[in-house]
């Protein structure tokens, strides 16, 4: 998304300070020398004593739109900004979203939270789960084929055999 | 691959241990590779990455990888190269069922697949049913002994010659044993059973009188007919003091047998056969004369077992025996092949809590090594359960016995091997000596066989021995410098051409010289003054090769062995080395040729027993037996053997002095054997004479004496 043109002595303390990654086909330009714009691209030119401020705008870019769902439990209805939920798993036909802590009945389908979600980092597994990338803590290949996905809340999940290629795919392998 | 067809069980264990990893192997890289991508699509994503137990997950997946592999690795590497316990340590032995359970284990391990353990002669007994009483009661020897009595009273008191020719032992100091001796007054012979003393001469005016030469006495061990005990000497030993004859008393079945005297089959003459498949056992008598009592028999040891080696030293005489142990008689009783001694009458046995066991060798026979002091007749013993070895070297200080130990496969009670010796090396068995002790020092181990004693040679604390390995193209000559505790401290290998073996060695000083042969004779000069370093320092190369080498002083080394007249080996050679210059090792003067093209057949016991030459520097003396015989048609074999003497100088080398006979072109074998010299007199010894002639005119034969005439 991303591609950083300063000093190459410079580069890799600049880079860590943005906390930025770069990759190969980037919309963004980030440089400190106005000489070294691209035309085609969005560029961003700062100044060194900036770099917070920028790193910060380099989240919301990042980030994107908030995107909110409704979702219920038993406290009531909730709106919740999508980032927050873990995963979302179908259980007796009806879409929970699970939170660190608690899960919320959704009223859509998992297909419509997939599409809502997708380009926020969300990745099928299963047919009965979606599942937030940002919130994996570990991938751990188990004997039979399958992924298990150890969860920042502890949870466990399993990427099935039919969804292992798109699962890569989401983490670019 | 052939241990893993032998051993299908093993080689599928190791097939699945190898799966069962490899799959853990790809699970481990595809899980680093997934959560490593993870990790990147968090930053990417600018979110923290809190990766949970990570390391213990790595590290328990490592293990569960790498732990069977490793097992399939030591298991592969044990078996291409098993590292096998070579301590060699000392097992201890408090009972004959130690012993017992010592040999079972070393057998046990020799026997897995092997069907004939016999065949790997590694147990060099033989002694299967062959053992019939083993009691072994020390009888004394009766002998007879035969004064010439009108010498007995008018020589006796008179003095020998001081200068007088030694037995050529390999070091100084350490007297070997041999069959013909003299001390400057009388001569000492053995043939057969009976030992001979012959009055040599004695100073008569500052000159020697040769004139005396007469038979003094003999002493016949036990000619009766038919006698069960009959004692054959070895060797003797003689000094100011004392007389020493070795022998052995070998026990017979004895059956008398009619034998018919001709065809009539009328005379019939009564035989005696003794039995040598029902000898009973052996023991070894060391009788010891009291010169100054006109040869009284002063003290009597007896040893049981066989004679495997004995050097004297001053009034300390070692000897090292070995009673081969029957383990496959059913009814053998172990205390009876215990090490006993006895001194005039009383008796000793060893305690089974004193015998050494060093793991590896074979425990098929007690080796001892006895101390004896002449002088205050204590005896010391130690007992090594183990082979009792092929070659034996004694320094002034130490005794080394070369044997073999053996290293088994590890675990091969559980694995097919084939051969389940791994390795076999030679060992060299150390027992310090002096003043009639002997105590076990400890063992060493090099590659390969050691030609003779003089393979070996302790200089500066320092054992330096020479050995080859293999033969034909793999070939492997060494020579290692070992310390006192018998470590390696260096080695020179791949000495010689290639698929050459050693043929002699002698070590003198700092210096080793060695002789090497399968087409020519190189013969090397190899410094060992640094014994970290040894280097090769001089070569020449001569056609045939030298079996034997003797220093003449410090710069020149006699060679005798084996050439012709064409480059080959088909005759005796004789060629003293001018070492000099070390680093250029020259022929002195010419080399002496006796091709059997010309002389027939011929040979020299020198080659192989160093005691049959006589050598002396002073005097620029060398002489050796020398024996050919020729197939006449009408008069059958005769023989001509003798001694043949040369002079050298340092100067222009060998000159011939002459060939000394005893009967020309006889037809019985008069063999003439040994040669001695008493101040300027030269006397050579044959089975029927002692002859004398003078240094100057060797052939001259002045006075002679017959032995072992026919009564």
């Amino acid at each position: 998304m991303f591609r950083l043109k300063v000093k190459e002595e410079e580069h890799k303390i600049i880079k860590d300070r943005l906390n930025v990654v770069e990759t190969p086909n980037y919309d963004y330009v980030l440089t400190d020398d106005k000489d070294l714009v691209e035309n085609d691209k969005i560029n961003i030119v700062f100044n060194q004593a900036d770099i917070p401020k920028v790193s910060k705008l380099l989240d919301v870019i990042v980030r994107g739109e908030d995107l909110y769902l409704v979702g219920s439990n038993e406290f009531g209805q909730k709106h919740i900004e999508c980032r927050n939920f873990y995963y979302f798993i179908v259980e007796d036909e009806d879409v929970y979203g699970i939170l660190n802590n608690t899960k919320l009945l959704i009223k859509l389908k998992l297909y419509e939270v997939d599409e809502l979600l997708k380009v926020k980092d969300f990745i099928r597994i299963s047919k009965y789960c979606l599942v937030n990338i940002g919130k994996i803590a570990y991938i751990k290949p188990e004997l039979n084929s399958k992924l298990n996905l150890l969860m920042k809340n502890d949870d466990h999940v399993e990427v099935n055999r039919g969804y292992y290629k798109e699962f890569k795919k989401a983490l670019k392998i | 691959m052939e241990f893993l067809i032998n051993n299908p069980f093993i080689a599928f264990t190791i097939f699945i241990i190898i799966g069962f990893s490899t799959y853990m192997l790809t699970k481990l890289i595809d899980e680093i590779v997934l959560n490593k991508a993870l990790k990147l699509k968090h930053q990417q994503m600018r979110i923290s990455t809190v990766v949970k137990g990570l390391k213990s997950r790595i590290t328990g997946l490592t293990l569960a990888t790498l732990v069977p592999m490793s097992i399939v690795v030591a298991f592969v590497v044990i078996g291409i190269n098993p590292t096998i316990d070579q301590d060699n340590d000392l097992l201890s032995i408090s009972t004959g069922s130690d012993v017992l359970s010592i040999y079972e284990d070393f057998n046990e391990k020799l026997a897995v697949n092997t069907n004939n353990w016999y065949d790997n002669g590694l147990l060099d007994f033989q002694l299967e049913g062959g053992i019939v009483d083993t009691a072994l009661p020390f009888d004394s020897i009766t002998y007879r002994t035969t004064a010439t009595s009108d010498l007995t009273n008018t020589y006796t008191g008179g003095t020998g010659s001081e200068d007088y020719s030694e037995t050529n032992n390999q070091v100084i100091g350490v007297d070997e044993m041999d069959n013909v001796l003299t001390d400057g007054k009388f001569i000492y012979t053995m043939y057969g059973n009976k030992i001979q003393i012959t009055f040599a001469g004695i100073m008569v005016d500052d000159e020697f009188d040769a004139s005396l030469l007469s038979l003094y006495k003999t002493f016949e061990y036990s000619n009766e007919v038919c006698d069960e005990e009959q004692f054959y000497p070895e060797g003797m030993y003689v000094d100011g003091d004392h007389f020493i004859v070795i022998g052995n008393q070998y026990n017979y079945n004895c059956e008398d047998y009619e034998y018919p005297d001709d065809d009539s089959g009328e005379n019939i003459i009564p035989q005696v056969y003794y039995s040598w498949w029902g000898y009973r056992s052996s023991s070894i008598s060391v009788l010891v004369y009291d010169i100054a009592n006109d040869f009284e028999l002063k003290d009597e040891y007896s040893l049981n077992g066989y004679l495997s080696g004995t050097r004297k030293i001053g009034d300390s005489l070692y000897l090292v025996t070995k009673n081969s142990i029957p383990f496959n008689d059913e009814e053998m009783v172990l205390d009876d092949y215990l090490p006993t001694y006895e001194v005039n009458g009383i008796e000793v046995s060893a305690k089974y809590e004193d015998i050494i066991y060093i793991d590896g060798t074979s425990p098929n026979s007690f080796t001892t090594f006895y101390g004896i002091d002449l002088s205050t007749t204590q005896v010391n013993m130690e007992v090594i359960l183990g082979d009792s070895g092929y070659n034996l070297y004694v320094s002034n200080d130490n005794m080394y016995l070369v044997g073999r130990t053996y290293y088994f496969w590890p675990m091969m009670d559980f694995f097919d091997v084939e051969d389940p010796v791994y390795e076999s090396k030679t060992a060299i068995l150390k027992v310090a000596i002096g003043n009639g002790n002997v105590e076990y020092k400890t063992l060493g181990l090099v590659e390969g066989y050691m030609l003779n004693q003089f393979s070996m040679d302790e200089y500066n604390g320092y054992l330096r021995v020479t050995t080859t390995e293999g033969w034909g193209d793999e070939t492997n000559n060494r020579l290692y410098v070992l310390d006192e505790d018998l470590k390696v401290v260096s080695m020179l290998e791949n000495l010689g051409k290639p698929r050459e073996q050693i043929k002699s060695t002698r070590f003198v000083g700092n210096y080793a010289y060695l002789v090497t042969f399968e087409q020519i004779d190189p013969f090397y000069v190899i410094n060992l003054t640094n014994p970290n370093y040894p280097v090769v320092e001089g070569e020449l190369i001569i056609p045939g090769y030298s079996a034997y080498l003797q220093p003449l002083g410090e710069d020149y080394i006699l060679g005798i062995g084996y050439g012709d007249n064409y480059g080959g080996t088909n005759g005796l050679k004789i060629a003293i080395f001018d070492v000099s210059d070390k680093s250029n090792p020259v022929i002195l003067g010419e080399e002496a040729i006796f091709d059997y093209s010309e002389f027939g057949w011929a040979s020299s016991t020198a080659v192989y027993n160093h005691k049959d030459l006589l050598i002396s520097v002073e005097k620029g003396l060398i002489a050796l037996p020398f024996s050919t015989s020729s197939w006449v048609v009408t008069d059958g074999y005769t023989y001509d053997s003798g001694i043949l003497v040369y002079n050298f100088d340092f100067t222009d080398g060998l000159s011939y002095s002459g060939f000394v006979k005893h009967e020309e072109g006889s037809e019985e074998d008069v063999y003439v054997y040994k040669s001695k010299f008493i101040s300027e007199y030269f006397y050579t010894v044959s089975n029927k004479y002692i002859k004398v002639s003078t240094l100057e005119l060797v052939e001259e034969i002045l006075y002679s004496v017959e032995l072992n005439e026919e009564e």
